[in-house]
């Protein structure tokens, strides 16, 4: 194959276009990835009165245990809770306070999980009603979940997942359009080499043959670059820039594209190239009328 | 090999290319077409291509009837021509052992040592140190050469070459005739247009004269 300015743009073009389709994907893929992380770590805690008996402990418990929603509950003793919350408080507090201090102040608690399978939405308003459920309850001291918190962030998650739906799906689209412009535009320049190979004796299937083979190789050229591409900026954005901003729970979590992905993305950008190619190779043999004398 | 019944041309609403043609070309016959510019005749070889259809008349060339020529037919029966064209149509992509070769390719008869028989043609004019160039870097009668052993390369039945020594020196355009003789002599059909009177006189051959779309005269030089 011979490389004429418009085979090299049509090789920058499909490649920068995978990119950006691959890339949008991924962001896609990683901000589902990341806020499931975040919905996960909403719990609801449930502080006990300090005078609380095992048995009255016990009842709570069980009566949280009948609510399917509900994945994993956990009691926090006084002495974990405060060990917890002098680890937070990390070198600062050492010499400030003691564990037997802390665990005078803080209460002992159940934390309630969710599945992890409920939207936001869902988790909200079951905390609720738990909340509701519980206050009446004469063990228990105070309920929190972070209502308002959870609240927001059920909003930026769907705005989030939206957006990154909408850049992938726009993206797509208006690659796979650029894509057949340029499929057809290569068959336009190659016009004149079709009346020729005709006027000698070429079949349409030598026509075809001849005319799509280009599309098979900068394709493939294309996808083998753009998967390097999306590639290379996923590792600078784990290993780099990530931990370079202190990111280090992004950097831990973000995900690469799997083979299925990659593969379905640039079958389908393949399917919408090569249908432009065939479609404007056919008209622009049906245009020249070469093959039906009439 | 060819005939033609009352062929008509028109091109629009009265650009009457050719009038009432009626031609009859036996195998293995040499014929040169003259008459003055625009007097029709790379009209008739398009016909002839059966890349243009005559407004009237039937044509039948190596045993195909052209008016009832199915999709499928149109390859093959071009594969049993081979043709010269007036601006030779050469690929610029390939070079001029590619666009050489390219007939065979077509053909892709496993039998054939295709780059034998085409160094073999370059050979016969005179491009063989040209095979790796581009058409564009070639002069005009270079070009038109590396057309004629394309035209030549699947040893067609009839050779249809319009104006193929209209840019070549004298020198070089007996030789290519003389090529033609040879093919000639094979048994291949040769129906050949030109400007150049003095080629009538290298051979006893027919000579059709066209002016205005008619055929004004059919005689032997
Ligand atoms: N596609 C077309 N549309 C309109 N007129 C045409 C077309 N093709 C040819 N003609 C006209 O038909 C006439 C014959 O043209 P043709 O090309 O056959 O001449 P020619 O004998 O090959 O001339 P030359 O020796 O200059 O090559 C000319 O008057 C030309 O203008
Ligand atoms: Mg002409």
């Amino acid at each position: 194959m011979r490389w004429s300015s418009l085979k090299v743009s049509l090789l920058v073009v499909l490649s920068f276009s995978m990119v950006m389709v691959l890339i949008s994907f991924m962001f896609y893929k990683n901000i589902n990835i990341l806020l499931g992380f975040w919905e996960d770590e909403a719990k609801l805690s449930i502080y006990l009165k300090v005078d609380t008996t095992e048995e009255e402990k016990g009842a709570a418990i069980a009566r949280l245990k009948t609510d399917s929603d509900i994945a994993n509950i956990q009691v926090v003793t006084r002495n974990e809770a405060a060990a917890d919350f002098k680890k937070i408080l990390g070198e600062y507090s050492n010499g400030l306070i003691s564990v037997d201090e802390i665990t005078d102040l803080i209460p002992e608690s159940i934390v309630v999980t969710l599945q992890s399978s409920l939207s936001s939405q869902t988790k909200n308003e079951k905390f609720a009603y738990i909340k509701r459920d519980l206050t009446l309850n004469p063990v228990v001291e105070e309920i929190s979940y972070g209502t308002e918190w959870i609240k927001q962030f059920s909003k930026f998650d769907r705005a989030l997942k939206f957006f990154g739906l909408l850049l992938f799906s726009v993206l797509s689209i208006s690659v796979l359009f650029i894509s057949a412009l340029m499929a057809r535009s290569l068959v336009e320049e190659s016009k004149t080499e079709i009346e020729v190979l005709s006027l000698i004796g070429a079949t349409r299937w030598f026509i075809y043959k001849n005319n799509l083979l280009p599309f098979f190789y900068i394709f493939g050229l294309s996808a083998a670059i753009s998967t390097a591409i999306t590639f290379g900026t996923y590792f600078y954005f784990k290993h780099r820039f990530f931990l370079a901003q202190g990111f280090g729970f992004l950097a831990e979590n973000i995900r690469f594209l799997d083979a299925p992905e990659v593969l379905s993305l640039v079958c389908i950008l393949f399917f919408f190239v090569i249908c432009g190619a065939v479609l404007s190779l056919k008209s622009a043999i049906q245009r020249l009328s070469l093959f039906a004398y009439e | 090999m060819i005939h033609l019944k009352h062929i008509y041309k028109t091109y629009g609403a009265n650009r009457h290319a050719l009038r009432d043609l009626n031609i009859q070309i036996e195998k293995g016959e040499f014929t040169f077409l003259v008459g003055p510019s625009g007097a029709g005749k790379t009209t008739l070889f398009k016909l002839i291509s059966a890349y243009e259809k005559p407004t009237t008349g039937d044509i039948e060339v190596a045993g195909y009837s052209l008016n009832s020529l199915k999709l499928g037919q149109t390859p093959f029966y071009r594969r049993k021509i081979g043709f010269v064209f007036q601006d030779y149509k050469l690929l610029k992509n390939k070079t001029v052992f590619q666009n050489v070769v390219l007939p065979l390719e077509i053909i892709n008869n496993k039998t054939i040592d295709k780059s034998k028989q085409a160094m073999e043609l370059l050979e016969q004019v005179g491009l063989h140190d040209l095979q790796d160039q581009y058409p564009d870097f070639l002069s005009g009668g270079e070009q038109q050469r590396v057309a004629i052993a394309r035209a030549l390369i699947h040893n067609p039945e009839l050779l249809v070459a319009d104006e193929p020594t209209g840019n070549l020196d004298p020198k070089m355009s007996e030789a290519i005739m003389q090529l033609f003789f040879e093919f000639s002599k094979k048994g291949t059909t040769f129906f050949v247009a030109t400007h150049d009177y003095r080629l009538l006189t290298l051979k006893n051959s027919r000579v059709l004269e066209l002016n205005k779309g008619e055929l004004v005269g059919d005689r032997i030089s």
